[in-house]
């Protein structure tokens, strides 16, 4: 009985190794087609890897942390392939952006639903354009360091328009594409944003002194 | 063109985003007016100070590295299983495919496989009773990853205050929905405030109350169906987690504080809530 079902067995193992060979014949033959794939990943490199600066600033200025932002690049490059081929503009730059940015918002709302409310308060805090001594915020307008702790401490929506805006050098339409708001906001948004970090500026060197 | 507009689309101007005529019409008040023109050269001087100042995040020459590659195994999955990576091992030794042998097993075996062990599941009974408690079992991961972070992150609550008539308002202008909030401090919790949160894929209200050195987070939505269900008791990794729901809304409560004065804080809240 018991060598009975020893050669049963092996009999079994043999069926299992001949069939694993039939499967691989199989993928030989579809490596044909894996061509098409590899041009069009050539394709989309072409297109899209040299914005791959403009993608992770973007992400890291709306993440605030390197780790995160790598991640969600990774991600919505992965993403913007899968959707290549619905992808027929000539401005792959906001098209990718448009892509890192959901991206980003998708993973801080899952990580930190509280810090997209900042955005909200800034509805009741009125920005008053001459608050801040422009003479002071002149004088310290070199010191990037002074800049870069302003503009993190700003809402998410303004951190993302002021890199668009000063860092891509985009167009209002662009920003309204990625952003998903008509132009006459952008320049409302970018209004709020500018005053808003000069505020931050004018608090910093107040501290300072 | 009067200052109250200029400075509206200054903005616009400064950025060279006008149509001609109004560009036009500014840089004429700008030549009549000196307060509108400093106005002007400060903000010119903060735009060119940001582009300046606020450091570009290149990508590191290893995320380059990792998307290329991640873009390749999208590439090798879509197209064969990894195609690629089999005749490579199809050509060099035999025995480095052995590592391979549980996932090369065809498909057809996988799937008699899976169907022994779902009849396994079925046959004793197991499957009905299973089903509900991973939903909630995922639901109370969520929950304390929720109630630790808001502890180890420094923010406990968006609008703090033991004034119920404070963060209810403030809680009513953030969601789609009105939770009930209450002040239990003569029974022992005393509302510390409110924060927005995101939870089972919606906002939610987190309550916090505290109980001596404790913190009690109270996360409130609307029910989905407008029947209340019994309580029902969760412990992970230390924490207690009370669950109930009345006609309106569902309660998650999360602390590190016992069973027993978890149970207890249900009930005031309850005696406390105003009846819909």
């Amino acid at each position: 009985m018991a060598l009975q079902l020893k050669t049963e067995h092996a009999s079994d193992t043999q069926d299992l190794e001949s069939h694993r060979k039939v499967v691989k014949f199989v993928v030989l033959k579809k490596s044909e087609p894996d061509h098409a794939e590899r041009a069009e990943l050539a394709s989309f490199e072409e297109t899209m890897l040299p914005h791959l600066d403009a993608a992770h600033n973007l992400a890291r200025w709306l993440l605030r942390n390197e780790q995160d932002a790598q991640d969600v690049v990774q991600e919505a490059y992965l993403r913007a392939f899968k959707s290549f081929g619905g992808f027929h503009g000539s401005n792959g730059r906001a098209w990718l952006l448009t892509i890192v940015r959901n991206t980003s918002y998708t993973l801080l709302k899952k990580n930190r639903a509280v810090d997209l409310t900042t955005t909200f308060d800034e509805e009741i805090h009125a920005t008053d354009h001459d608050s801040a001594s422009p003479a002071a915020v002149l004088e310290h307008a070199e010191d990037a360091e002074l800049i870069r702790k302003a503009m993190e401490e700003l809402p998410a929506e303004f951190r993302e328009i002021l890199a668009l805006r000063h860092q891509e050098g985009l167009s209002y339409k662009e920003i309204g594409e990625i952003v998903k708001i008509p132009a006459g906001t952008v320049m409302s948004r970018l209004a709020r944003a500018r005053a808003k970090l000069r505020e931050y500026l004018a608090a910093q060197i107040g501290k300072e002194k | 063109m009067n200052c109250e507009e200029a400075i509206e689309l200054m903005d616009g101007y400064l950025d060279g985003e006008l149509d001609p005529i109004t560009s036009q019409k500014i840089e004429q008040h700008l030549r009549d007016c000196r307060k509108c023109e400093l106005a002007y050269e400060a903000h010119t001087a903060l735009a060119h100070a940001i582009s300046r100042g606020a450091p570009y995040h290149k990508a590191p020459a290893e995320l380059r590295q990792r998307v290329q590659s991640s873009l390749r195994d999208a590439v090798g999955v879509r197209a064969s299983g990894g195609a690629a990576r089999e005749n490579h091992a199809l050509l060099t030794s035999p025995r480095t495919t052995r590592r391979l042998v549980l996932p090369e097993i065809p498909w057809n075996w996988l799937a008699l496989a899976a169907a022994i062990i779902l009849a396994a599941i079925i046959a004793s009974g197991f499957l009905p009773r299973l089903r509900p408690p991973t939903s909630d079992q995922f639901l109370a991961t969520q929950l304390i990853a929720s109630h630790v972070r808001s502890l180890m992150a420094d923010h406990l609550t968006d609008v703090a205050s033991s004034d119920q008539h404070t963060v209810k308002p403030w809680l009513d202008t953030k969601l789609d929905f009105a939770p009930p909030v209450v002040d239990l401090s003569s029974e022992g919790f005393p509302l510390i405030g409110g924060r927005l949160d995101y939870l089972d894929n919606r906002p939610v209200a987190a309550l916090v109350y505290g109980r001596r050195k404790h913190f009690i987070n109270l996360f409130v939505w609307p029910a989905a169906s407008d029947e209340a269900k019994a309580p029902k008791t969760i412990t992970r990794e230390g924490y207690q987690l009370l669950h109930w729901a009345d006609s309106d809304f569902n309660y998650w409560a999360v602390s590190d504080i016992s069973d027993g004065e978890l149970q207890t804080f249900k009930r005031s809240f309850e005696q406390q809530v105003p009846p819909h």
